[in-house]
């Protein structure tokens, strides 16, 4: 079975390469490729934090779109006020926003942990909008630009066959940030105690606080790491573009959500496949159909319904079904 | 030789996974019949009632209702077909009153549409009118403990026996000539038990309905069956009168292991009162268990 | 049929004074107000539908009004700045149906509402096999993706992008005219609500697998939900339309449906008249709160809001305090009070200019500081009473003039008692064990 679909996938991805070179050229479609793999990253890490919440209470994270935009502003400020370099900056909003995801979810999450499932969904609702207003409050709901000051967004070129690709050097380390944080996120589950402890309330709260395991302290730990991951995402998200605003975290929250769906809510390996399926999704479909373009946005929530429809335990997720 | 109006389950099989539920299994029940379904827990006899009443669909064989194949239809279908059933642990709708969940039984056989209903229109109006005394009288079936002020409160403050007879009325009002009754006494205690076996008989008596029960209580099941299947492992083990059944040495060794004990639970234990064969009761509100 | 007489007296006595409104001073305050509320109203009440009785998260209300309103602003508007679209879509009228306003009006409502019924079973369908959760993201998902496919260059040709369509008539924007269509969509929907659909809709929201099991037929009546709620969303958007005359993508902006959903939740999750209720509440506060945004010194606004909250906690410790009944402070009460001493003191510091940090004087805006609010009280009510001020009740002129019948009397309580045997004369209670259970 695993043999098979190797091939499978192997054969999938040479088609693709081959259609990428022959419709875009060699220059567009490593162009094109590297952006994809710059923006499926960021969704990567976004949809990371949605599967660790969700794989441990469940919970679909509504506001996690809005920690994204907090962890943005914050390191926004450092820059501004403390002249951060970029990398120290989202260091510091990683932990900080980390902080904020553990007590949103202290104080709006855990009080409903018994609630019906309609409740939670609210009161996460009801804590986005909360977030998406604060910040028009404290920030401003105009549009700023990030004031990070880096020389990763100049434009630069190299050779592919002749044919020039252009790119900025954010493209290369975007990836390379987020394979360093989910690399330190895999040693964290699955080598340490704390990942076990994790592990293990994910599987059954019941059986783990029965062993002695803190579970309430997991899941805020579960909350913190989420957020700050959102948090890097939403640096790099605003390197890439700039401009920032309290509603920023909206539209990639949905698509981060359709990139977890895609892999599987609650699989932290699916959400990083999903994450880069939906980057390239994305990118190369407007590439091959420039009439498109204007769709691009929405194209996240066409993938999400179909996934939904088709399969929507995803590539590796659990099973959903009820049981009479 | 067809069955008219009879239930027929033709070498039925389902397996989960690695796990074969239920295999090979014939079953009959005629009008007017009452059978029980007797075996250990795991035997497979929750999982037969989930695949008749269109849960589950069989990997392989039939299941004919009336000479007319109802395996592989949803559950709805399957009630449409006359096939009705309660839950082994209560599925009442809790914020509904009591003659609310009964009449949500009826729904199916409103035909009037949304609209219609919505507008408020005659044929609307008389329709629920005889819909509603249908309701009535099923819940009427079980005296007055369910009539009157009762009909207007949720389930949820009801007691657990008062829950269990609104179940069942509500699978009474579906237009059913089938029941099937998981574990209808579970969590009563022996005087309870002996009116819900009166009550099965009535249901028969009374209604005209096919019965299919099945129970660990075997005070009920020697009370109310004309014919007993015993189940073990997804397959029939024995089937005929409760005396030839429970005194099967294939079948005491299903509940009992080897050699056959002569006391505690099972079929052999039949009238020393032992109910520890019975699931962990709901929240039963001060009755004893 | 005195309920009956009732509801109509006091239905004809609103629409009265309300009709004296909107022809009296139809651009007071006031009476802008009463029309948005009624017309909000009738897509909350529609939400109820779905998210209250059927139990089917949907947040895509916002999407399904878009559709409404912009089928009635083709219909109605003389689009004479629709440079962006289509001549075929400009060219889009109603003369030949009649020269009547309201009649055109009317109809490019419905034809709104019947619009966005189609899209509602197009979004109803990939429901059925979706859970709460997932539900609520597809639709979400919806409710944005449809503004963004409207500014796109193809949606554009057909909604002018975002220019907007402006110019639709105001006919239905009066207070008077969004009550009859609030009345009407009551009667509609809470009808359908008492109906047996509506049973079956609770019935499936309380367990869908037993609704399954009783006979329902599921996806017929998820659909069927979706597609009336939809239908009524859209009739609110067309009437929106004219409430504000111009429309575009912007004007359905998510936060209308956090409008919509704060109204519902915190009027009562499946109660119509919570609905009508906490649509009020968000006008009011959408409304009257508005001064607060304005730009001004973050120092006296930080420092009355401290008070308030101080206040507000001393409040509910008090009310604690009285009714509890041990008497004695135990940790949550200490740690209340502190947390409210504390901000009692900052609130006064604050307010009366003694803070030393420039940062507190200078002016700057506060937009955003009512949809903050509102998030406040959603999560406050979420967390401290779930299901709504009004829970699932509806009001009744029973509430009033009936007796109260909530207590049973003794007669009823023994009488109980001696038919389902519990009490003294107890079936299968101690006296049984001599029988040995045989």
């Amino acid at each position: 079975m695993r043999g098979r679909t190797l091939i499978n996938v192997t054969v999938l991805v040479a088609l693709f390469v081959a259609a990428g070179l022959a419709v875009l050229g060699p220059g567009l479609f490593v162009q094109n490729f590297l952006s994809a793999l710059s923006m499926g990253s960021q969704y990567a890490l976004i949809a990371t934090g949605y599967s660790m919440v969700y794989g441990i209470v469940r919970l679909i994270n509504f506001a996690h779109g809005d920690v994204f935009m907090l962890g943005a502003y914050l390191a926004h400020y450092l820059i501004l006020f403390l002249n951060m370099p970029w990398w120290a900056a989202m260091l510091v909003s990683m932990a900080a926003t980390g902080l904020i995801g553990a007590g949103i979810e202290r104080v709006a999450y855990r009080p409903l942990r018994q609630a019906p499932r309609a409740s939670l969904l609210i009161t996460a609702i009801a804590v986005s909008l909360f977030l998406e207003n604060a910040a028009n409050v404290v920030f401003g709901a105009r549009n700023q630009a990030f004031s990070a000051r880096s020389g990763l967004t100049a434009s630069r070129s190299f050779e592919v066959f002749g044919e020039p690709v252009y790119y900025q050097s954010l493209l290369f380390v975007v990836p390379l940030i987020t394979l360093v944080a989910l690399v330190g996120l895999y040693v964290f589950i699955e080598r340490s105690k704390a990942g076990a402890a994790i592990r293990a309330t994910a599987q059954d709260v019941e059986m783990a606080r029965m062993l002695g395991i803190p579970v309430d302290r997991m899941i805020a730990l579960v909350f913190f790491v989420g957020s700050a991951l959102a948090a890097a995402g939403g640096v790099m998200y605003s390197l890439q573009y700039v401009q920032i605003h309290p509603l920023m975290g909206i539209l990639p929250g949905i698509k981060a959500f359709t990139a977890a769906v895609i892999g599987g809510i609650g699989s932290i390996p699916g959400a990083v496949l999903g994450g880069l399926l939906l980057g390239l999704a994305e990118t190369f479909v407007v590439a091959f159909f420039p009439g498109l373009t204007s769709f691009q946005q929405v194209f996240a929530v066409i993938v999400l319904l179909v996934i939904l429809l088709v399969r929507p335990t995803g590539i590796v997720g659990e099973d959903l079904t009820e049981k009479v | 030789m067809s069955h008219t109006g009879a239930l027929e389950i033709k070498n039925v099989s389902k397996a989960f996974g690695g796990v074969q539920a239920v295999q090979d299994m014939c079953l009959v029940v005629r009008p007017g019949e009452i059978v029980s379904l007797i075996g250990p827990n795991g035997a497979g006899k929750t999982t037969l009632l989930n695949l008749i009443s269109g849960f589950y669909k069989p990997d392989s064989g039939e299941i004919l209702f009336g000479g007319k194949r109802i395996d592989g239809l949803g559950p709805d279908k399957v009630t449409a077909a006359g096939i009705a059933r309660t839950f082994q642990s209560l599925r009442l709708f809790h914020e509904l009153s009591v003659l609310d969940n009964v009449m949500v039984a009826q729904h199916h056989r409103l035909g009037v549409g949304w609209l219609a209903a919505a507008l408020g229109l005659r044929r609307y109006r008389t329709r629920t009118q005889e819909l509603t005394n249908v309701a009535l009288d099923s819940l009427a079936f079980f005296g007055r403990r369910l009539m009157g002020y009762r009909l207007g409160q949720p389930v949820h403050v009801l007691s657990y026996a008062n829950r269990r007879r609104v179940e069942m009325a509500r699978a009474m009002s579906t237009g059913a000539r089938l029941l099937l009754l998981d574990e209808p006494s579970a969590g009563m205690n022996p005087n309870e038990t002996d009116e819900i076996a009166r009550l099965i008989l009535r249901m028969r008596d009374e209604h005209g309905f096919a019965i299919l029960v099945v129970e660990h209580k075997m005070k009920l099941v020697e009370m109310v069956s004309d014919r007993v299947v015993a189940m073990d492992f997804g397959r029939k083990l024995a089937e005929g009168s409760f005396y030839e059944v429970t005194n099967d040495p294939v079948v005491i060794e299903s509940y009992l292991g080897r050699p056959a004990s002569s006391e505690g639970d099972g079929p052999a234990g039949a009238g020393q009162g032992n109910d520890g064969d019975d699931e962990p009761a709901a929240d039963t509100e001060g009755e004893k268990a | 049929m005195r309920n009956r007489l009732l509801w109509f007296i006091s239905i004809a006595l609103i629409g009265a004074a309300l009709l004296y409104l909107e022809r009296v001073a139809g651009g007071w305050l006031l009476a802008r107000l009463l029309s948005l509320t009624a017309i909000w109203a009738v897509a909350a009440v529609a939400l109820n539908l779905t998210n209250g009785t059927a139990g089917l998260p949907n947040l895509g209300q916002h999407g399904f009004m878009l559709v409404g309103a912009y089928v009635t602003a083709l219909l109605t508007s003389p689009k004479t700045t629709a440079f962006l679209m289509a001549p075929w879509a400009q060219s889009l009228n109603l003369n030949w149906l009649s020269q009547s306003a309201v009649v055109q009006m009317t109809v490019a409502v419905l034809a709104g509402g019947l619009v966005a019924a189609l899209f509602g079973l197009a979004v109803g369908i990939p429901s059925l096999r979706l859970r709460g959760d997932y539900l609520a993201m597809v639709t979400l998902g919806f409710g944005e993706a449809i503004r963004y496919v409207s500014a796109t260059d193809q949606g554009t040709l057909l909604t002018n992008g975002g220019l907007g369509i402006r110019g639709v008539p105001a006919v239905f924007g009066g207070p008077f005219a969004a009550y009859v269509w609030l009345v009407v969509t009551l009667w509609f929907l809470t009808r359908f609500t008492q109906s047996s659909y509506g049973r079956a809709l609770k019935s499936i929201r309380e367990d869908e697998l037993a609704a399954q099991a009783m006979g329902i037929n599921i996806a017929y009546h998820k659909v069927l939900a979706f597609g009336i709620s939809a239908a009524f969303a859209g009739i609110a958007g067309g009437l929106y339309a004219s409430w504000l005359g111009t429309i575009d993508p912007n004007t359905f902006q998510i936060f209308l449906m956090t409008y919509l959903l704060v109204a519902v939740s915190v009027g009562g999750a499946g109660s119509n008249t919570g609905a009508v209720l906490g649509t009020a509440l968000v006008v009011l506060v959408r409304q009257y709160l508005q001064p607060l945004e304005q730009s001004q010194a973050p120092g006296p606004l930080i420092g009355w809001a401290a008070l308030a909250t101080a206040a507000a906690l001393f409040l509910v410790v008090a009310a604690k305090w009285r009714f509890h009944k041990a008497k004695t402070a135990n940790r949550t009460f200490w740690r209340i009070g502190v947390i409210g001493g504390l901000l009692a003191v900052a609130g006064v510091v604050l307010v009366s200019g003694a803070a030393p940090w420039p940062w507190f004087e200078e002016p700057r805006s506060f937009v955003g500081l009512r949809n903050l609010l509102l998030g406040v009280c959603l999560l406050l009510v979420m967390i401290y009473r779930p299901l709504g001020a009004l829970g699932r009740s509806e009001f009744g002129w029973g509430l009033i003039f009936d007796r109260k019948d909530k207590e049973l009397s003794d007669t009823e309580r023994s009488r109980d008692a001696w038919l389902t045997g519990e009490g003294a004369a107890k079936k299968g209670g101690p006296e049984d064990v001599s029988h040995g259970g045989a």
